[in-house]
């Protein structure tokens, strides 16, 4: 069949779908409904299930090590305070001065003790800059009690309210910081509580310790002007999720070019947030899973309701059919006006679909779902503060493939009826 | 000239472990222009013989030859195409599509064939014109009666203006007077366009307006009568 002819054919072919969904709009409503509110309900879990995962990759990102870090090769494996990549700082502006659009932020981390007249505590030390959204993660749910981070402040340190009190320390107290050197004296260096928080994160607030930089360069080198320009990574923050495989590859080739080494002399790599938070990643994909069987049963009722809508359709038409495949139809275009049913049920119940659930997820994108009565604002899910409310997000992908599987389903319903009806012998159907 | 011809077409069917054969060694020629009626008791075979001719059904033995073409070489795929474009149907009955209009009914096999859709409106108003339903193009079949479904389904047949029209007892569901109608439209349309008919029927006022009358008898053809068309036509007037 030509080409010209086929477009014709299909005209017609679809004019037929129309009609015959209109014969009995009662069913085609009713079947319509069932995919409708199957993917309604799709879009409202799926969407409250994405949007808790992004609000935990969101604050993963920020609390951790931002979209892409570039950091020694060996410090995932084993992080030790001397691996560090000695020009990190001047790294940090040829990368801002490249990728303009991304916060790129320095940051000194070391295992340390941290001691009091009272008590020692060994502490995760964190040298920031004041820009680094971590500081703005941290103090998201309660403002830090004292002073703002001073990137000149090379002696004070913020910790959080459980590390406080373990280490019995208040506002303005002194605590003396030890570090390790392999193969040397520890290193020592008195600081001053400048400010306590409380990110409601069991791990930060009772182990975490900040500063700024320059006030961790005397637990990195002695005297402390060597480690000036130094970094343990930099962690680097985009606008949006959607720029990461681009920005990676502009790091990674901009990272090669500079030949950055890290002080074992090994050179640098860059991480991707998916390669620094495996865990998370597993959680997602694990959590993801459950709302796929979920899914899975939507589908299942969808399913149901398309093949008995379209086979009780096509068992009451095998006389037409029949007498179409006597005028000269054949059997594919019979097949295609099935399916072209099958279609045109699933776009418009589709369509209905996302207008429903397109208003269902614009309410509870805005407003959330207040799950406070089940979660309290201290319930902690890998590493993360669970928000008791949880606003629902679905990317475009999502939506892509959301639709593709209802369409897909409907249009799978369809295969089964569409092959009864080509099969249909015109002299069997002619005799009924 | 010889439009089609049929040598020792044979069907046999089973029922239970019984062979029937509802079609014995049927040899049939007919020429260009001729508007033949196949006669005969129920079960004679004249649907069968309709239903091979029509290539919606394949033989046991023999063969069916329609302008040079042998059907029984065809697949399902080149019947339906040879059926689309040589052959035109009218059935009993159940003859449209109840979602399309009579003139989309038209129409169909039209744009099936390939013609443009304002080409294809065009011929398929003009032949619902030559049956009499100009005024009802756009009605649905559920909106005519017998008569005007089966005057549809004549100019359907009619419109692609195929070799051979195969009608299989056109007139059994309508009344003597919608009947002698639609007889007048097929047997004008055969003398002027040269068309050629071959129905079965079992009504003796339809089979007095043949050319050419067919009788089967237990799958085998008993007797094969001529009349002139005229006198035919005759008929038709008185």
């Amino acid at each position: 069949m030509r080409i010209a002819t086929f477009r014709k054919v299909l005209v017609v072919v679809l004019i037929l779908a129309c009609r015959n969904l209109w014969r009995h709009p009662r069913r085609t409503l009713i079947t319509a409904s069932t995919i409708t509110i199957g993917l309604v309900m799709a879009i409202f879990f799926i969407g409250i299930g994405d949007g808790s995962h992004h609000a935990m990759v969101r604050q993963s990102i920020a609390l951790g090590q931002g979209h892409i870090t570039v950091q020694p090769a060996a410090y995932f494996s084993a992080p030790h305070n001397q691996l560090l990549l000695p020009d990190g700082l001047a790294l940090k502006r040829i990368l801002s001065a490249a990728v303009s659009s991304a916060t790129i932020v320095p940051r000194i981390e070391l295992q340390a003790l941290a001691s009091t007249a009272y008590q020692s505590e060994g502490v995760q030390v964190m040298g920031v800059t004041p820009e680094d959204p971590f500081l703005k993660e941290l103090t998201r749910h309660q403002p830090i009690d004292g002073e703002p981070i001073d990137s000149a402040d090379a002696q004070g340190v913020w910790l959080g309210t459980a590390l406080a009190q373990r280490l019995q320390v208040t506002l303005g107290g002194k605590v003396v910081m030890m570090a390790g050197r392999q193969g040397d004296a520890a290193l020592s260096h008195l600081v001053r509580v400048r400010g306590i928080f409380q990110a409601g994160i069991t791990e930060l607030d009772r182990y975490m310790m900040v500063s700024s930089l320059i006030a961790t360069h005397p637990l990195l080198a002695d005297p402390a002007e060597d480690a000036q320009g130094s970094a343990t990574r930099l962690a680097i923050f985009l606008p949006s999720d959607a720029d990461l495989a681009l920005a990676q590859e502009k790091i990674e080739s901009l990272v090669t070019a500079t030949g950055m080494q890290d002080t074992d002399g090994v050179s640098a790599v860059v991480m991707p947030w998916q390669e620094m938070m495996p865990d998370l990643v597993q959680f997602i994909a694990v959590d993801d899973a459950g709302n796929y069987v979920f899914l899975s049963l939507i589908m299942v009722l969808i399913v149901f309701g398309v093949v008995n809508t379209v086979l009780m359709s096509v068992l009451e038409r095998t006389r037409e059919f029949g007498l179409m495949v006597a005028l000269g139809l054949s059997p594919g275009l019979v097949w295609l006006l099935v399916i072209a049913e099958a279609l045109l049920l699933a776009g418009f119940a589709s369509a209905i679909g996302w207008c429903l659930g397109g208003l269902v997820y614009a309410w509870f994108a805005t407003q959330g779902l207040d799950l406070s009565g089940l979660i309290d604002s201290s319930t902690q899910v890998m590493g993360t503060v669970m928000d008791p409310i949880i606003y629902a997000h679905l990317s475009w992908a999502r939506v892509g493939q959301l639709t593709a599987i209802v369409v897909g389903m409907t249009l799978l319903s369809g295969l089964y009826p569409a092959v009864k009806a080509a099969r249909v012998s015109p002299l069997e159907a002619m005799r009924r | 000239m010889t439009l089609l011809q049929t040598r020792s077409l044979t069907k046999c069917f089973m029922q239970g472990h019984t062979e029937v054969r509802a079609l014995d060694d049927v040899s049939l020629t007919v020429s260009t222009g001729e508007f033949v009626a196949l006669v005969g008791p129920s079960g004679s075979g004249k649907t069968t013989l309709l239903n091979l001719l029509g290539a919606l059904d394949v033989p046991t033995r023999g063969g069916v030859w329609i302008n040079g073409t042998a059907l029984e070489c065809l697949t399902a795929r080149e019947r339906a195409q040879f059926r689309l474009h040589q052959l035109g149907f009218v059935f009993q009955a159940f003859n449209l599509v109840p979602v399309l209009s009579a003139v989309e009914n038209v129409e169909l096999i039209l744009v099936l064939q390939g013609w443009g859709k304002s080409k294809a409106r065009q011929q398929a108003t003009r032949y619902l014109a030559s049956v009499g339903l100009a005024e009802l193009v756009h009605r649905r079949p559920s909106a005519l009666s017998g008569g005007q479904q089966q005057r549809v389904a004549v100019a359907r047949a009619l419109a692609s203006e195929p070799k051979l029209i195969l009608a299989d007892e056109p007139t059994a569901n309508l009344d003597a007077s919608n009947a002698a109608s639609l007889l007048d439209i097929m047997h004008h349309l055969c003398r002027d366009q040269g068309t050629t008919f071959i129905f079965s029927t079992h009504d003796n006022r339809v089979m007095a307006r043949a050319q050419r009358i067919v009788t089967l008898e237990d799958g085998r053809i008993v007797s094969d009568e001529k009349q002139a068309l005229e006198r035919a036509a005759g008929v038709i007037s008185c």
